[in-house]
C-alpha cells in the first residue's frame, strides 16, 4: 500500500522517530499510520519501502523511482559509490542493498561498474552471493587514482583530489547509509560523497578554516561537504536505512536499530532531509543540509515531492 | 666551547623540537592489549594509533575523540574457540575527564550498566567501558545468548591491564549529587559532542566550553562552564546575537532569562548564573522547572 506523506506530517512524525529512537520504536510502525493518500504518480521524487528482505525492498524502490533504465541506459559506465568502510554493526551498507542495486544495473545493460571507493574482500564475505552474483562482483572495475579536480562554485573548496571516474561515468549511483555521525549529527547521501575524494582532501575539510586547524569547525566541515557535492550531483541515490546505528557513528560501536527501510531519490538532498528526520533533527538544523540547497543540489522542503512509502 | 647554561638551552630547545607533536608522555605509557585474556588469544598484532594516525582507524569519527584530547589508540582482533571473534579498542585520553566524556558520549541513554572498569556500558554485542584516561571498546562479531558473558569477559581482561583510575569531571559529580541521573548526561567539551547530543540551532550557537548535557524528565538540559563570569555574558550575549541573524523568536524577560519558541508548546528557556550558562529545552512550564533545579544544584555547590 502506498502513501503520500506532506511535510507537515513527515516533520510531526519524524519528530516522534527521533524522539523514540534510543527507546526502539522502529521507523516502520512511525509510518504505519495512514498519512493521507493520493493517486500513485511514478515516478515518486522519493521512494520509501520497508521490508525484512532487503534486496526485495532495494529493487522495488528502486521500480518506484521509475526503474533502473531511467538512470541505468544500455552500454553505460555505472559509477558506484557504496559506503563500505567500516565493520561494526550499523555503520556500513548491507551487502544485499548493494548487491540489489550491482545486480539491476547489469540487467539495465551496464556496460561497466567502477567502484568510487575501494571495496574490501571483507565486506562481501558476510554474505552469501549466488554464482551469478558473483560474477557481477567480479566484474567491477577498481577507482583510477585521485587527482585533482576544480569545484567551480565552492566556497571552503576550490579544489579537491577525487576518483576521475565520479565525473567520467555515465551514471553516478550513490550508496549511503543513514546513521548517526557526531561531526555532522547524522551522515548520508551527501556526506557519502567523500568517499570518492581522497583522505588527504577530506582531512582538509576536518580541519577548519583556522590555521592552526581547529578541529570543532562543524561550520567549516558542513561548508566543504556542500561544495564537495558541486562536483557531481548522483544520478540516484539509494540510502540504506535498514539496520542503522543511532548513537556512536560513524564508526561506532553503538546501539543499532533496525527500521528495515530502504529509501531512493535523484536529489541526495532531499533524501538526507528524511535521514535526518528518523533521527528526530530537523532539515533548518542541519547546516550541511541548508548549505547544499543554497548551492541549488537539492531541496530540504519534502512538502512539493512526491514520496511514496510501501511496505512489502 | 659552551658554558654549560648555554648547553643546557641548546638541549632544552632540542628536547622541546623532538617531543613537539608527539604523543603526551602519560601515565598510561607501557598499556598495551595483552596476547591473552581468559579463553580468548590475540589473532594479530596490536595497531597503534597516535595523534592524527586515528583518521586511519576510524575516518571522519576521529574528530570528536580529538576533541575531547586523544592521545593515542591500540587496536586488535581476539578469537576464541568455537568460532568467536572480537574487535577491541583501547583509546587513550589527555585526561580522565576527556576519557569519561568520550565514554560518556558514546553511551548515554543506551545498553545496560555492567561492573567493568569505573563505569561501563554492554549492549547487543558491544562493551563500552571507561578507566582512568582509557575508553575501551569491545565488539563481538556475532550476537547470540553467550556473547555477553564473552564480551564481559574480554572487556574485564583489559580493564585490569589499566592500573589508574581517575576523578569524574566536577561538574557531573555535582549534578549526580543533586539527583540528576548519570546515565543521561554527556560531558562534553566542544561543538561537536554538543552537537551531535544537542542537535539544534540554539544550543549550538553557544561558544563551545566544557559541561554537561543532559536529559530530565521530557526535558533537555545543558550547562557550559566558561572560564568567568564575564567570559559567560559575552558567550551568552554571542549567542543570542546568532539567535537573531538566524531569525529565530527569542525574548529576554526582566530576569535575565532568555526564551526561545521552538514550537508551538516546545520552548528554550536560558540564562546565566556566575561563570555558567544553563539551557532547558521542554515543553510549557516544564523548562523553568528544570532551570530552578539546576540552578539550585549549583548554587548549593
Amino acid at each position: 500500500m502506498a502513501h503520500h506523506i506532506s511535510r507537515r506530517s513527515f516533520l510531526r512524525h519524524s519528530a516522534l522517530a527521533g524522539t523514540a529512537i534510543l527507546a526502539g520504536d522502529s521507523l516502520a510502525d512511525v509510518f504505519t499510520h495512514p498519512i493521507g493518500s493520493s493517486p500513485r504518480a511514478l515516478p515518486a521524487d522519493l521512494a520509501v519501502v520497508s521490508g525484512s528482505n532487503y534486496y526485495d525492498a532495494t529493487v522495488r524502490a528502486v521500480e518506484l523511482m521509475g526503474g533502473i533504465q531511467r538512470f541505468v541506459p544500455r552500454g553505460a559506465h555505472v559509477g558506484l559509490l557504496l559506503n563500505s568502510r567500516y565493520t561494526n554493526p550499523g555503520t556500513f551498507v548491507k551487502p544485499e542493498i548493494a548487491l540489489a542495486v550491482i545486480a539491476m544495473c547489469h540487467k539495465a545493460g551496464a556496460a561497466q561498474i567502477v567502484s568510487l571507493e575501494d571495496t574490501s574482500a571483507r565486506y562481501w564475505r558476510s554474505e552469501t552471493v549466488s554464482a551469478e552474483h558473483r560474477e557481477y562482483l567480479n566484474a567491477i572495475r577498481s577507482p583510477r587514482a585521485h587527482r585533482a579536480v576544480l569545484i567551480r562554485g565552492g566556497v571552503n573548496l576550490k579544489e579537491v583530489d577525487a576518483v576521475p571516474d565520479l565525473l567520467e561515468c555515465d551514471a553516478y549511483i550513490n550508496l549511503p547509509i543513514l546513521k548517526s555521525h557526531k561531526g555532522t549529527w547524522f551522515t548520508g547521501a551527501l556526506k557519502n560523497l567523500m568517499g570518492a575524494i581522497s583522505d588527504r582532501s577530506n582531512q582538509t575539510f576536518h580541519l577548519g578554516s583556522e590555521p592552526s586547524g581547529d578541529r570543532d569547525d562543524y561550520a567549516f566541515l558542513s561548508q566543504s561537504i556542500a561544495d564537495a557535492n558541486l562536483l557531481r550531483t548522483p544520478t540516484l541515490s539509494v540510502g540504506d536505512a535498514t539496520e542503522i546505528i543511532v548513537q556512536g557513528g560513524p564508526y561506532g560501536p553503538g546501539p543499532v536499530r533496525n527500521y528495515r527501510t530502504v529509501v531512493a531519490s535523484i536529489d541526495p538532498v532531499a533524501l538526507d532531509t528524511y535521514g535526518a528526520g528518523i533521527f528526530g533533527i530537523l532539515p533548518e538544523d542541519v547546516l550541511m543540509l541548508r548549505h547544499a540547497q543554497e548551492h541549488g543540489i537539492g531541496t530540504t522542503n519534502l512538502e512539493g515531492l512526491t514520496i511514496i512509502r510501501e511496505s512489502l | 666551547v659552551i658554558g654549560n647554561a648555554r648547553c643546557a638551552a641548546i638541549l632544552s630547545a632540542i628536547w622541546v623540537a623532538l617531543t613537539a607533536g608527539t604523543p603526551s608522555s602519560s601515565p598510561g605509557q607501557g598499556i598495551s592489549l595483552p596476547p591473552t585474556v581468559g579463553e580468548w588469544t590475540r589473532s594479530d598484532s596490536v595497531a597503534i594509533y597516535a595523534g592524527r594516525d586515528l583518521f586511519r582507524l576510524i575516518d571522519g569519527g576521529a574528530d570528536l575523540f580529538f576533541e575531547y584530547g586523544f592521545v593515542q589508540a591500540f587496536s586488535a582482533e581476539y578469537t576464541r574457540n568455537p568460532d568467536r571473534s572480537a574487535t577491541t579498542e583501547l583509546y587513550e585520553m589527555e585526561s580522565p575527564a576527556a576519557a569519561y566524556g568520550l565514554f560518556t558520549s558514546f553511551t548515554v541513554g543506551t545498553g545496560i550498566a555492567v561492573p567493568v572498569g569505573q563505569d561501563a556500558v554492554m549492549g547487543e554485542g558491544y562493551c563500552i567501558f571507561w578507566k582512568g584516561l582509557y575508553v575501551g571498546m569491545v565488539t563481538v562479531a556475532s550476537v547470540d545468548s553467550v556473547s555477553g558473558p564473552m564480551l564481559l569477559q574480554l572487556a574485564g581482561g583489559l580493564e585490569t591491564e589499566i592500573r589508574q583510575t581517575g576523578a569524574l569531571p566536577g561538574l557531573c559529580t555535582l549534578l549526580r549529587k543533586a539527583g540528576f541521573e548519570s546515565r543521561n548526561m554527556v560531558f562534553v567539551r566542544g561543538k561537536l559532542a554538543l552537537g551531535s547530543q544537542f542537535p539544534r540551532a540554539w544550543a549550538n550557537s553557544l561558544p563551545p566550553a566544557n559541561g554537561v548535557v543532559g536529559e530530565s524528565g521530557a526535558c533537555r538540559y545543558l550547562i557550559l562552564e566558561y572560564a568567568g563570569t564575564a567570559t559567560a555574558s559575552i558567550s551568552l550575549r554571542a549567542a543570542a546575537a546568532e539567535w537573531k541573524k538566524l531569525q529565530l523568536p527569542v525574548t529576554l524577560d526582566t530576569g535575565g532569562t532568555w526564551r526561545v519558541q521552538l514550537g508551538e508548546e516546545e520552548i528554550a528557556v536560558l540564562e546565566q548564573l556566575g561563570q555558567y550558562v544553563l539551557g532547558v529545552a521542554g515543553v510549557r512550564e516544564t523548562p523553568d522547572v528544570l532551570l530552578s533545579h539546576l540552578r539550585g544544584a549549583l548554587e548549593n555547590r
